[in-house]
């Protein structure tokens, strides 16, 4: 008889959790579906900034942390014009729009906020502990939101027409559309079989000094091995705006070579890369 | 508790409250005032959130 | 002399016991950072990217609900597994250095009712490996590759655990008195030096599937398992199960001890179970009390981490779930002090603090209905701008974490002045200055709590910073008071004159209490566990491997209470099994008169 009673008030207990958590608010949160990019040419500038929006309140989840509720600066309800503009004013900042003028040191700005947050911190939505330097904000191109340069460049669209400025992004193309294109490979040249033949096929020689090019429009990297962890040498060719090199700007390298490398010649250039002596010093 | 809630009630029929109870316990809250103050600006300041002497941020 | 030699080579050998387990809890970590072989000479290849022909699907069933329910219940039984040898090793340390036998029957009783669930945990434990590595084996192979040698220590420890745990139990009796009871304790020691790091081992996985470290972005392997193992969420989840561990276990022996206590028909036995009762539930508060502070700390670990999964927590879609926590852990306390409340009945000074129940009734379902109301209906970011953030203009402002930390703190602290008279309620202070220290007490007890409201409405006035940074001043004067007043009542009642308690004096309505607490706790488990799991959202591991299955959404709370629900009852009748197990091993059948004694009378 005991037991029936203990039994009795257990399962009403348990029902009465189970009913309260069936009469609030039920919501699903499903994995972000696949957006389709829209293809060139169907996009216009209009279309550009309203997919901007679109991600700025979906798969960029930048509402969860730009609202009212202070966590971060509220975009959406600001007045975008004069908070950006006061923004390269502050004698703190010291990012990839200085030296730049008018729309196009907007747009750095807004991309330099999303690729490297931690470059210029809003005074007091910094890290605690931090003193403002470094942004609880996670890098937007990469996991786990990852938007694309394409999707990145909507959403700074959508800031720079909300601000009122000039929309300077490009409109989204086929492939690639920033800065630089990696060179167009094919497969029938199949697997580079050693560290020099993948970096002549992806063309690293054009701007990094490799095999005797010269090129200068990427850093030096002899020597490069004492410098990074093989880890961060790979992180450098997989998602080059994750760290730029004093003195360079983001978007110079080519941001697709995750797609074009395969494992074994990402794997020959890491190494060579890893063991490449530093330059004799010249007196 | 109920020792001293019962010095507290009746004495003699008088309610009496003596001085030394009172300067006890006003030592009492002095005492742990000063403790919580002194942990309350320790815990802030070593959170790396600098506070004035009033607590307020800086 | 001889004595004294004597007593100081077994002081030697327990010392050389203890050593020995501290190097068991230290060799898998020293295995584990020596495999540094791996890191930057290994492959150097990415995670893997399962589509979805990788899931297997086994006979319509859900394969998520599946391995969702084996694993809770692994939990819920692993858990109480390693719970009941710690505390009972205490009560058996108490029962050894006070020389009161029943403090070691007791434990003895208690660890009869774990031996049970032993097996049963391993049992759950071999059906989720089953279940995993079936269901999800690309995600498994990974986790594999990354914690390689880890693995077969892992299997090596609870070789350990069984052998030390049947040598606990089975040498109870033969190592009872004097310098043998301290061998035996020296074997308990062990076996909780191999329980606990079987648990560090295990919450290694679950941490690294939330937060990834010794891997790069791309998931290749650079890092030692050591480096894998101590990812950032790995210690405030070790440090929350350790201490929610002994608060389960106290609550579910507690409701042993209660049912026992009903269906006993002698006043000595009556006697025994309710003073068993009232350990259960000092055990419960004891390991409870901390857990705020537990749960605050792997909450700012994961804050930190990622904002963005600090904010899907709290602020996000899972907000509404630490409303249904609140209530839960309203319940808890509100039970554990019912039952306080009604353990002043068992002495008869106990009457003297009736009066004062009726307040701390008042601090503590206020502070549960200020805890229960929700600040904003925050749901998708999507529903974020759509609403605006709306929240109800009065009610509002208690729904934010100023209002909330003010609420809870309270309620620990007048939970603790329950536990605090009831200690009291059997005792006549002999000291001289026992009104100072009344004075004392009381000063504490006032300035703590204007403390921990005056920091909580300093959070309204201060930036967000601040805010979160004042809820550290709040824990700390909780702990404080704790403290304090445990030291200051040590003192003040030695040597006290104890009146009679009268063991077993308790209403039927006060054992319900006792059922509250393991009902309310086993839920609330599981809820915190989907919790957990659904941080990752979308992620096997998160931002390295993505969840490509036919589940990977979050379910609703709706759902989710249903599973839990479902798992809680499947628990609640194993529980009960075991319970009655335990007693099954200790009745006996009369032999009967036969025919031919029978004939001779």
């Amino acid at each position: 008889m005991t037991l029936l009673r203990v039994l009795v008030f257990s399962t009403s207990i348990l029902l009465v959790y189970t009913l309260f958590a069936n009469i609030l608010p039920q919501v699903q949160s499903n994995p972000p579906a696949e957006e389709e990019p829209p293809v060139a040419g169907d996009l216009d500038q209009a279309g550009q900034i309203a997919w901007g929006e679109k991600l700025f309140k979906g798969k960029g989840t930048c509402t969860l942390c730009h609202n009212d509720l202070g966590r971060a600066p509220n975009l959406l309800a600001m007045d975008l014009n004069t908070v950006f503009a006061d923004r390269l004013k502050d004698s703190r900042y010291d990012g990839a729009a200085k030296g730049l003028d008018g729309a196009k040191a907007i747009e750095a700005y807004i991309h330099e906020s999303m690729i490297s947050p931690s470059a210029y911190v809003v005074a007091g939505f910094g890290k605690k502990g931090s003193s403002d330097t470094v942004s609880p904000m996670p890098v937007i191109s990469g996991p786990p939101i990852s938007l694309s340069e394409a999707e990145s460049n909507a959403v700074v669209a959508f800031l720079q027409d909300k601000g009122g400025f000039e929309v300077t992004v490009p409109l989204p193309s086929g492939g690639g559309d920033s800065a630089a294109s990696s060179p167009d490979v094919t497969e029938e040249d199949g697997p580079a079989e050693t560290a020099e033949a993948a970096l002549e096929k992806f063309n690293c020689v054009a701007c990094h000094d490799l095999l005797g090019s010269g090129g200068d429009v990427g850093p030096q990297l002899a020597g490069i091995g004492k410098r990074m962890s093989v880890a961060e040498i790979q992180t450098s060719i997989l998602t080059p705006n994750a760290k730029i090199a004093e003195g360079f700007e983001p978007d110079t390298m080519p941001p697709d070579y995750k797609e074009q490398l395969r494992v074994s010649e990402l794997q020959l250039i890491v190494d060579y890369l890893s063991t490449l002596a530093e330059p004799e010093v010249a007196q | 508790m109920t020792m001293a809630s019962r010095q507290f009630i009746k004495e003699d029929g008088v309610n009496v409250l003596k001085i030394s109870q009172v300067a006890v316990f006003s030592a009492a809250l002095l005492f742990w005032a000063a403790y919580f103050y002194t942990i309350d600006h320790a815990i802030m300041e070593g959170q790396g959130l600098p506070v004035a002497w009033t607590l307020m941020p800086k | 002399m001889d004595l004294d030699a004597e007593m100081m080579a077994f002081k030697f050998k327990v010392l050389l016991v203890g050593l020995i387990a501290g190097l068991i809890f230290l060799l898998p970590d020293l295995v584990m950072a020596a495999d540094a072989v791996q890191a930057g000479g290994g492959d150097l290849l990415p995670a893997p990217k399962p589509t979805r022909a990788d899931y297997l699907t086994v006979g319509g069933i859900s394969s998520r609900t599946l391995v969702w329910g084996l694993a809770q219940m692994h939990l819920f039984l692993a858990a109480f597994v390693l719970a009941v040898p710690f505390f009972v090793l205490c009560i058996e340390f108490t029962g050894a250095v006070s020389k009161d036998q029943r403090y070691d029957a007791m434990a003895y009783e208690f660890m009869k009712i774990s031996m049970a669930a032993y097996s049963f945990t391993a049992l759950v434990g071999g059906g989720l490996a089953i279940a995993v590595f079936l269901l999800y084996p690309t995600l498994m192979g990974y986790l594999l590759k990354v914690f390689r040698g880890q693995t077969l220590i892992y299997a090596i420890l609870f070789l350990g655990e069984s052998v030390c745990l049947y040598i606990y139990f089975y040498s109870w009796q033969a190592l009872r008195y004097g310098n043998r009871k301290w061998a035996h304790m020296s074997i308990g020691l062990i076996l909780n030096t191999v329980g606990l790091t079987l648990m560090f081992v295990a919450n290694a996985w679950a941490s690294f599937m939330m937060s990834p470290a010794g891997v790069d972005p791309t998931g290749a392997i650079t890092g030692t398992v050591w480096e894998a193992t101590r990812n950032p969420l790995w210690n405030p989840l070790n440090l929350h199960r350790f201490l929610a561990n002994i608060a389960y276990g106290g609550a579910i022996v507690g409701a042993y001890a209660a049912y026992r206590f009903l269906s006993v028909k002698t006043d000595e036995l009556r006697a025994h179970y309710d003073w068993m009762g009232y350990t259960s539930n000092v055990i419960a508060i004891i390991g409870f009390l901390p857990l705020p502070f537990a749960g605050y700390w792997l909450m700012a670990e994961i804050y930190a981490y990622s904002q963005q999964m600090g904010i899907t927590a709290m602020g996000g879609i899972l907000a509404w779930l630490f409303i249904i926590q609140a209530v839960l852990i309203g319940t808890i306390l509100l039970g554990a002090n019912y039952y306080l409340w009604c353990g002043l009945g068992r002495s008869d000074r106990g009457q003297l603090y009736a009066p004062y129940v009726k307040y701390i009734a008042i601090v503590i379902i206020g502070g549960f209905l200020v805890w229960v109301t929700p600040h904003s209906l925050i749901l998708t970011p999507q529903e974020i701008q759509a609403l605006g953030g709306t929240h109800h203009k009065i009610l509002g402002p208690l729904g934010i974490m100023p209002a909330k930390n003010i609420a809870v703190n309270l309620m620990l602290v007048f939970t603790f002045m329950s536990f605090q008279m009831f200690f009291r309620s059997s005792r006549v202070a002999t000291v001289a200055w026992a009104d100072k220290g009344n004075a004392l007490v009381i000063a504490l007890y006032t300035v703590g709590c204007l403390n921990i409201i005056g920091a909580g409405i300093y959070g309204y006035l201060t930036p967000t910073v601040y805010k979160v940074g004042a809820s550290v001043p709040q824990v700390v004067t909780t702990l404080s008071i704790i403290i304090f007043c445990g030291v200051i009542d040590y003192f003040m009642f030695r040597g006290a004159t104890k009146t009679k308690i009268f063991w077993g004096r308790m209403s039927t309505r006060s054992q319900y209490a006792l059922f509250v607490l393991p009902v309310a706790f086993t839920w609330l488990m599981a809820l915190m566990g989907y919790i957990r799991s659904s941080l990752r959202t979308h992620w096997h591991v998160y931002t390295i491997m993505k969840d490509n299955s036919p589940e990977a959404f979050i379910p609703t709370i709706g759902q989710a209470g249903n599973v839990i629900t479902v798992i809680t009852l499947a628990f609640m009748a194993l529980i009960l099994f075991i319970f009655w197990l335990s007693q099954l091993g200790a009745t006996k059948q009369i032999e009967p008169l036969s025919d031919a004694k029978l004939e001779d009378a």
